[in-house]
């Protein structure tokens, strides 16, 4: 039976299967908070992430996933053993799920231009939603999405959580690749590649906002846990966009 | 500073030093040499950093010219190499002089074969490191008339060599659970370490497609499962059955799961083992994946003591003239074939 450590019924009443602690290769820890996304799951995540900032010398690197944080380590510096143990402490010192963990991500408001060549997808979405393409995009600016995580590509952000009319599938298939910025949407998230991709998921929209930026300083504009709310702009304005005033908007420096 | 041209250049030629660290929160594989190992190889020989970049073949090299006096290096896979016709050894330093055309043909030992130039490779440093990642466009995408530029001038010394390291023979592959391992069946995972594997022709830098015989080995409960991190060695099965180690390339999420993992120590190992490749997987515990790492770091910090002049040695001249130098390199169109 495969070693699980960690189950702590302390740290999430009623579904003893987490937080789980596993060995992901033998260089890393993975801590699960649940089998799916949910919105209490994501919340336990972001800040069990955050609290790893204090983590023993010989963590490398940390990063969330939807449901889950990875812990790299070098297990010749650190013992697997003993990191285990200091994880337990942490999942047992608080309840991870409850509503009081509050993540400080920064904020983001992100100018977008929906339907048209930016979105071409933004009528079939709102067929399937059983709405208007008006009403898809009201949805879409008037909720502050979280950012769960990044992955799939470099910069590439999953944000959640949309409302019901956008539970809506993946293509079965990948289509031709979509351009940086797209805004792509399927089971009540949204993801927002940085570089050009190709995927199953419907484009609404695209934001004229880059999100990586190699060879800045600061190469990734999004981090897990920053909230980002959806403008809608014309195509007009998308092309009068300045990225240097956007990040200065935001708080970061030209670099 | 003057280096190497590039000619001729077989797909799945890239950069590689060890891979990036600190980005896989935002996204970014961390890819880096596929074997590690053989790249630590080339480093000892020139002199290098363990963070130099090299040039990393995968089953077939190039046609370079040398735009200048340089001592060079191969090491890793053991690959057809001559210079001006000429062949030479493998695992070695070699002296090339100006306008020298240096062909690399065939790997005839192993998958990924490394050349190395003083100081490392030059280029562009991405996210803390050189390496090419192609799937997302990360680093020096290499095309032929680029220039190789080593970090540092040339630097003379004695020629000298390294002797066939044991690994390329092995074929056993050691295993330990991960954090899905539970979601199959009891069978599936008695299947994966009874299995004969083989090695099949469907790999690159981000996964090795496995070919087997016998029952189906099924994903069932792991299915239903969300996204998850992906750590480089983590086996894949697939929907439809399909078994796929994730190597360097790999994305840093999947939403397929992963019955086991291959430990950091045999990653290097399996990456060698050309398609048809017959090899069996052994479970064991992260205690000993842990073990087995700390001695794969012993044999690299002894690896220096097997450093020697390179005897001249008119046998194995012999041998190496054999060889059909250059096959492959022009067509380049059959990576995979062995």
């Amino acid at each position: 039976m495969t070693e699980r450590h960690g189950r702590s019924a302390f740290a999430n009443p009623g579904k003893s299967d987490y937080p789980a602690i596993y060995h992901a290769g033998d260089r890393a820890l993975l801590v699960e908070f649940g089998d799916r996304h949910s919105e209490s799951t994501s919340r336990a995540v972001l800040a069990f992430d955050a609290a790893l900032r204090s983590a023993p010398i010989g963590v490398v690197e940390t990063a969330p996933t939807m449901r889950s944080v990875l812990i790299a380590f070098d297990p010749l510096q650190l013992k697997p053993g003993l990191l285990i143990d200091w994880c337990e402490a942490l999942l047992s010192s608080r309840d991870w799920y409850g509503a009081d963990n509050k993540i400080d991500g920064k904020r983001w408001i992100m100018p977008a231009v929906y339907g048209g060549a930016a979105g071409p997808d933004l009528k079939e979405l709102a067929a399937l939603a059983g709405t208007t393409p008006e009403q898809v995009v009201r949805l879409h600016t008037e909720i502050e999405l979280t950012v769960l995580c990044l992955g799939f590509s470099p910069g590439l952000a999953y944000l959640a959580e949309l409302p019901d009319p956008f539970k809506v599938p993946r293509r079965s298939s990948f289509g031709s690749p979509v351009s940086a910025g797209s805004i792509l949407v399927a089971n009540r998230q949204t993801v927002l590649p940085a570089t050009p991709i190709p995927t199953g998921w419907r484009c609404i929209g695209r934001t004229p906002a880059r999100t990586f930026l190699p060879n800045t300083s600061n190469p990734f504009v999004l981090s897990p846990g920053d909230k980002v709310r959806f403008v809608r702009i014309t195509e007009a304005e998308a092309q009068r966009f300045d990225q240097r005033k956007f990040l200065e908007e935001h708080g970061i420096e030209r670099t | 500073m003057n280096g190497l041209e590039i000619l001729e250049l077989s797909p799945g030629v890239t950069i590689q030093d060890r891979g990036r660290s600190g980005f896989r929160r935002f996204g970014v594989t961390g890819g880096g040499a596929m074997d590690k190992f053989g790249l630590a190889e080339g480093q000892l020989l020139l002199h290098n950093d363990a963070d130099d970049a090299a040039l990393e073949m995968f089953a077939v090299g190039g046609v370079f010219r040398s735009e200048d006096r340089m001592t060079i290096a191969t090491s890793g896979a053991e690959m057809e190499i001559s210079v001006n016709g000429r062949p030479v050894r493998w695992r070695s330093t070699i002296e090339l002089a100006r306008e020298d055309l240096l062909e690399i043909g065939r790997a005839t030992v192993g998958v990924f074969g490394y050349l190395h130039l003083p100081g490392g490779i030059d280029g562009p440093v991405v996210l803390g490191s050189r390496s090419t990642h192609e799937p997302s466009g990360l680093g020096w995408i290499l095309e032929p008339g680029d220039r190789l530029r080593p970090n540092s001038a040339r630097r003379p010394h004695q020629q000298q060599q390294l002797p066939t390291p044991k690994y390329f023979s092995g074929r056993t592959i050691r295993i330990m659970d991960g954090p899905q391992s539970h979601l199959f069946r009891e069978q599936d995972r008695r299947a994966i370490v009874s299995t004969e594997f083989t090695v099949s022709s469907k790999r690159n830098r981000m996964g090795i497609g496995l070919d087997f015989e016998g029952g189906p080995i099924a994903a069932h409960a792991g299915l239903a499962i969300a996204s998850d991190a992906i750590v480089p060695g983590d086996i894949q099965v697939s929907g439809d059955g399909l078994v796929t180690v994730l190597m360097a390339d790999s994305q840093p999420m999947g939403g397929y799961p992963r019955i086991a993992s291959v430990i950091t120590a045999d990653q290097h190992v399996l990456a060698q083992f050309p398609p048809g490749t017959v090899f069996r997987m052994e479970r064991i515990e992260p205690k000993e994946a842990v073990e087995a790492l700390a001695q794969l770091e012993d044999q690299l910090s002894s690896l220096a003591g097997e450093v020697e002049p390179v005897a001249r040695d008119t046998a194995s001249m012999t041998n190496l003239l054999s060889y059909s130098m250059i096959s492959g390199v022009v067509k380049g169109d059959e990576e995979h074939e062995d």
